[in-house]
């Protein structure tokens, strides 16, 4: 039998989603059942009916329609009035406001496999966590902010060697503070974005580590990591030990992650103001190249004094002796001549760094402070043998240098109003010489005769303080952030160039003792602006300054300067796939002491420099614009970019270049300009049914600037071509495989007449296997070409295997690198006037078999 | 000066763009479900729970995960101009983690349901015409939390069913995309019990609550290019997150690009076992 009809409302409207069901009687289980229709009408189809039918029809908040029917097919008008009865109800206490506290935890064990050894290794698994190749941990695509062991924060930025080093089964619990705001203080005012990390241990007291050793040949090669740790709940500390002379880079368990936003742009930075002459540093991994011998050891303590008092310190030495053996091949290019100089270098540098950093930080509810003394000595000294087709030249040169530095920053809550104080005061001092046998320059020193040798001494200090106080408010949907500060630097130097077995002194000319004091007061005002659907996006910088620089010595000057730097970013979403991004950005950049000094110094064998000149003026322009496209439906993403530059100057630099290659800096006022265009394309598209990606990229740029060359005003113009492309393929999941190449193509003009002109070549390829799980095996090759010469070309071939013995925990590694013995790395560079074309002695043919476990 | 007047200029042209409110629907029911799943289906030990919400009216239903659910009305809800940043952080932080990343609207007057998520940084969403099921009522019943329910069974993307609904709650829906029963499903699962839904609690909300998504940011397009995009993103993560425009770099590491999409793609196998199997 059929049942039809139509449900309709107190109002007659049709009902739709009302819900009719039959059975027996008013009890006993639905038997069949329809839903009303938009226009409110519904069929119901009863096989094998009983007798007498039950009918109901319902609908959310009207009453419940109920009648008693005969077996018969018939059409019933239904009206359902309103009602008050409510539905019974189930209320469950939401869940979520049972969950505790501001974190979520992952427990170890159930992302922990058996080839799991340190924590990195298991955190790389959990969810939202991506652990980038260089250490830096990332949660939900972001860097976290902090790296927490038991709620202490030990090695601040270096977590690395926590995270490389602790064993896995020592960690109970990761927790990722979401949101986290490290500063108390700032928790109720300032919104972050960024996460934290906390690992939890699992016993009150641990003692973990790791330890690694690996031996190679040829020659003897080592290769030695031990960093034992040490964790309770108020005294933390982490040693290591590494040492290899296989080229590896040990400093990347020392870098520092830590995340400064609005740092100071004072700084106690090492200046080298003397050099050797080096071999370019070929493009892939050091490994293959670095001749190194080095020692790293770090010490790191934490001591929780009182609740949120703690003291921290870290400790850490270096000690690296590196060689380099190469050659460079320079052909300069001046409007009267071509210079060609062949050299054969063979440098040794022996490096020495102690870095030390006490750090006190007290965190509550009400304010933050945190005061960080940091000393740095460096204790480096490089001998270089240099060969040239007539002569040989030793040089000798010492760069030590110290430096301390105390960074302040108390935040104090005033009203609703946070603000920030920060002081930043350092000091550092450098005692550089460079000695060159024989003595170089004769014309320009020694009226044209020989003489033994040339010293190049040079001091320079440095003392600033920067202080300021800040704040950041919300005014609408813009964030404004508010800055003002003072600050003071001052720099000297003094220098003076001997000659050996001379009886002529070298005149004030090669000396200098000047002092440098730079004064500022400034005011930075940023605005932002993002709407909700977050199709704009503004972000508005006003900074003003003033500042003034006052020179002493022979070339005493003084320059007063008001600076507005206003930049703009705006990037907008025009379409679904389209997004347009512009900016904008005026820069004013005046001259530092490095390129203020009058009398000339001897930077290295063959250049002499000095900057006579006022200070130096630079005001940039620049704009940029790009318009990206992603369909990620067919996966096609492009995208176009063009930016535009353009700096006027006020000084223009000369070179004068001798036959014999060495050349005289000097600066000559006269504003000049230089501009530059940029265009890219790059596009990507994804090859599903290959499991295949390809890349492109094609970008060209022009840049031209006048310059001083022997005297002479010369138009310089370089364009650049480069086409990249990148293949990447998983063929099944024991094979996959990678390529990469690219083509570049240099040319240059001195007055628009043709310089030579340059092309390379790159190309790299790699295959993957892994035949069983707890192995895998690589090979990777590359081919390095350029078009200076046609005997230039690199081939290499890379093996690497791994075995894991996975009951035992232990990793056991065999890598054969530079498998064809290529004995040098040649490679060729331009830049404006001058091709360089360099050969790099690399690591020879070798095999090192490691093994790796934690204790 | 003439930085002033671009942006003066730029901050009048501001005025011009006002996000358009829709006409919001309004839910005035709430069903809570529990839902234990098994993401490997070789591992028992994989099994998982969430919590996950069927929001109701007479007319219209959404469904989504509680993590889902969090996440949604604090972006909506999101004022960065007021100073309760530090709540909103509070709050977010306690967002349950969700395996389940999507939200499921079934509108009975249209027979249709709306399927929207976002991956990576690209939304999503597309259509499929209701009823999804053809049930077969059975006679057999049983209390629960309450109501008495009655059993029906189906079968769906690949899996058996078996389904108890209760008349008493005479909404025509269920949990995901499940529906079209004479009344509230309070329980569902397949014949492995791979995923299983069961009632926790049902109300009436004091307040109702609007969807909080702006479906009009989503890209419309077919279930089987949906499939594809997910199934590439699932399979290759470092290449939807690149293409996304997130910038990833292995120079200088220990691990190679090569070995971490194996570590993922080895991930990715242990979640073997999606609701829906067969796709068509």
């Amino acid at each position: 039998m059929i049942l039809t009809g139509t449900v309709k409302d107190e109002a007659n409207k049709n009902l739709s989603g009302a819900t009719l069901t039959i059975s027996k009687d008013s009890v006993s289980s639905i038997l069949a059942y329809a839903i009303s229709k938009s226009d409110g009408s519904f069929k119901i189809r009863i096989d094998n009916a009983p007798e007498k039918l039950f009918i109901k029809a319902s609908y959310i908040g009207l009453t419940t329609f109920k009648k008693i029917l005969e077996r018969k097919s018939q059409e019933l008008e239904i009206q359902l009035r309103p009602s008050s009865e409510e539905l019974k109800e189930v209320v469950v206490k939401s869940e979520i406001i049972q969950r505790r506290g501001d974190t979520l935890s992952f427990s170890v064990e159930a992302f922990k496999d058996k080839n799991d050894r340190v924590i990195a290794d298991v955190l790389r698994k959990m969810p939202g966590i991506t652990i980038k190749p260089g250490g830096q941990i990332y949660y939900q695509g972001k860097p976290i902010q902090k790296y927490y062991i038991e709620g202490l924060d030990l090695l601040e930025g270096r977590y690395s060697l926590a995270n490389e080093n602790l064993a896995a089964d020592d960690v109970s619990k990761v927790e990722i503070l979401e949101n986290h705001q490290p500063i108390r203080v700032l928790d109720s005012l300032e919104f972050s974005e960024r996460a934290s990390l906390n690992i939890k241990l699992k016993n009150d007291v641990t003692l973990s580590g790791t330890a690694k050793l690996g031996l190679g040949a040829t020659p003897l090669l080592w290769e030695a990591n031990v960093t034992p740790m040490l964790f309770n709940k108020k005294r933390q500390f982490i040693a290591s030990y590494q040492s290899n002379n296989t080229g590896k880079n040990v400093a990347n368990q020392v870098r520092d992650f830590s995340f400064n936003p609005g740092g100071s742009t004072y700084d106690i930075a090492k200046t080298d103001w003397v050099s050797l002459l080096n071999p370019a540093t070929p493009p892939f991994s050091q490994d293959r190249w670095l001749d190194n011998n080095v020692h790293l050891a770090s010490a790191n303590g934490i001591q929780r004094l009182k609740s949120d008092l703690d003291l921290k310190l870290n400790l850490s030495y270096l000690n690296d002796y590196q060689q380099q053996q190469g050659s460079t091949q320079t052909t300069l290019y001046t409007p009267q001549d071509t210079v060609s100089i062949s050299e054969v270098l063979d440098n040794r540098l022996f490096i020495k760094n102690v870095q030390g950093k006490a750090t006190l930080e007290q965190n509550t509810k009400k304010n933050y402070l945190k005061n960080q003394l940091e000393f740095n000595t460096y204790r480096n000294t490089e001998r270089g043998m240099l060969q040239r087709t007539d002569a040989a030249i030793a040089q000798h040169l010492s760069t030590p240098f110290y430096g301390f530095k105390n960074n302040f920053d108390l935040y104090k809550t005033f009203g609703k109003q946070l603000v920030r104080f920060s002081s930043n005061t350092g000091f550092s001092e450098s005692d550089q010489f460079l000695r060159v046998r024989p003595g170089q320059f004769e014309d320009f020193l020694n009226a044209g005769n020989p003489y033994a040798e040339s010293l190049q001494n040079i001091t320079s200090k440095k003392l600033y303080t920067d202080n300021s106080a800040g704040m950041t408010k919300m005014l609408g949907k813009f964030t404004t952030t508010l800055k003002l500060g003072v600050a003071l630097q001052k720099e000297s130097l003094t220098s003076d160039l001997v000659l050996d077995d001379s009886d002529t002194p070298l005149g004030n000319a090669f000396q200098n003792d000047t002092d440098f004091k730079t004064s500022e007061v400034y005011l930075k005002q940023s605005w932002r602006f993002k709407n909700t659907s977050e199709t704009w996006n503004i972000r508005l910088g006003v900074p003003v300054a003033f500042k003034a620089f006052d020179l002493e010595g022979s070339n005493a000057q003084a320059l007063d300067a008001f600076v507005f730097e206003p930049s703009v970013y705006i990037q907008h979403k025009l379409a679904a796939k389209w997004e347009l991004s512009i900016s904008g950005n005026l820069d004013y950049n005046f001259g530092g002491l490095e390129r203020l000094y009058p009398g000339f110094i001897l930077t290295n064998y063959r250049n002499l420099q000095r900057y006579n000149a006022p200070i130096l003026e630079q005001v940039t322009q620049n704009y940029s614009t790009s318009l990206n496209y992603r369909n990620p439906i067919k996966r096609l993403f492009a995208k176009a970019s063009y930016s535009y530059g353009k700096t006027k100057n006020n000084l223009l630099f000369g070179s004068q270049i001798d036959p014999n290659g060495t050349s005289i800096l000097e600066a000559v006022v006269r504003d000049n300009y230089a501009n530059s265009h940029r265009f890219n394309v790059e596009a990507s598209k994804y090859l599903s049914r290959l499991n295949t990606s390809l890349k492109l990229n094609a970008s060209y740029s022009i840049s031209e600037r006048e310059q001083l060359l022997n005297a002479t005003l010369v138009k310089n113009e370089n364009t650049n071509f480069n086409l990249n492309g990148s293949l990447e393929s998983e063929l099944s999941a024991w094979l996959s495989l990678t390529y990469s190449g690219s083509l570049m193509f240099y040319n240059s003009k001195l007055n628009n007449s043709e310089l030579q002109q340059l092309n390379t070549q790159q190309h790299n390829a790699e295959v993957f296997f892994y035949p069983w799980e707890n192995q895998y095996f690589s090979l990777g090759g590359e081919y390095f070409k350029n078009s200076l010469t046609e005997a230039n070309r690199n081939y290499f071939l890379n093996l690497s295997y791994q075995y894991t013995f996975t009951k035992r925990k232990i990793d056991l590694k065999l890598s054969w690198n530079n498998m064809l013995n290529t004995e040098n790395f040649i490679n060729a560079s331009s830049s404006e006037f001058y091709i360089i074309q360099t050969r790099y002695v690399l690591r020879p043919s070798q095999v090192l078999a490691s093994v790796s476990f934690n204790f | 000066m003439k930085y002033s007047y671009l942006l003066i200029s730029l901050l009048l042209s501001f005025n011009g763009i006002r996000a358009q409110q829709q006409a919001e629907v309004e839910y005035d029911y709430k069903a809570v479900y529990r839902l234990t799943f098994q993401q490997d289906s070789t591992d028992i030990s994989s099994i998982a729970e969430e919590t996950v919400l069927l929001y109701l009216n007479p007319n219209q239903s959404r469904y989504l995960s509680l993590g889902q659910q969090t996440k949604d009305s604090l972006f909506a809800t999101l004022d960065r101009n007021t100073k309760s940043m530090a709540q909103f952080s509070r709050i977010r932080a306690m967002i349950p983690k969700t395996a389940f990343n999507y939200i499921i609207f079934k509108s009975t007057k249209k027979q249709q349901l709306l399927y929207a998520e976002k991956i990576v940084k690209d939304k999503f969403k597309y259509v499929e015409n209701l009823p999804l099921q053809s049930w077969e009522i059975q006679t057999e019943t049983k209390a629960y939390l309450g109501y008495t329910v009655q059993r029906a069974t189906t079968t769906f993307a690949g899996r058996k069913y078996t389904a108890w609904f209760t008349a008493a709650l005479p909404f025509s829906d269920g949990p995901y995309k499940f529906g079209g029963l004479p009344g509230l499903i309070l329980e569902i699962y397949d014949a492995q019990k791979n995923y299983h839904f069961s009632l926790k609690g049902f109300e009436k909300l004091k307040e109702p609550v609007q969807p909080n998504i702006r479906l009009n940011t989503y890209k419309r397009v077919t279930k089987a290019d949906f499939l594809q995009i997910k199934e590439h993103y699932e399979q290759d993560p470092l290449d939807a997150m690149e293409s996304a425009g997130i910038k990833l770099d292995f120079s200088n590491s220990s691990l190679s690009r090569a070995q971490a999409k194996q570590d993922l793609r080895a991930s990715h196998q242990k979640k073997n076992n999606a609701i829906e199997l067969l796709n068509n």
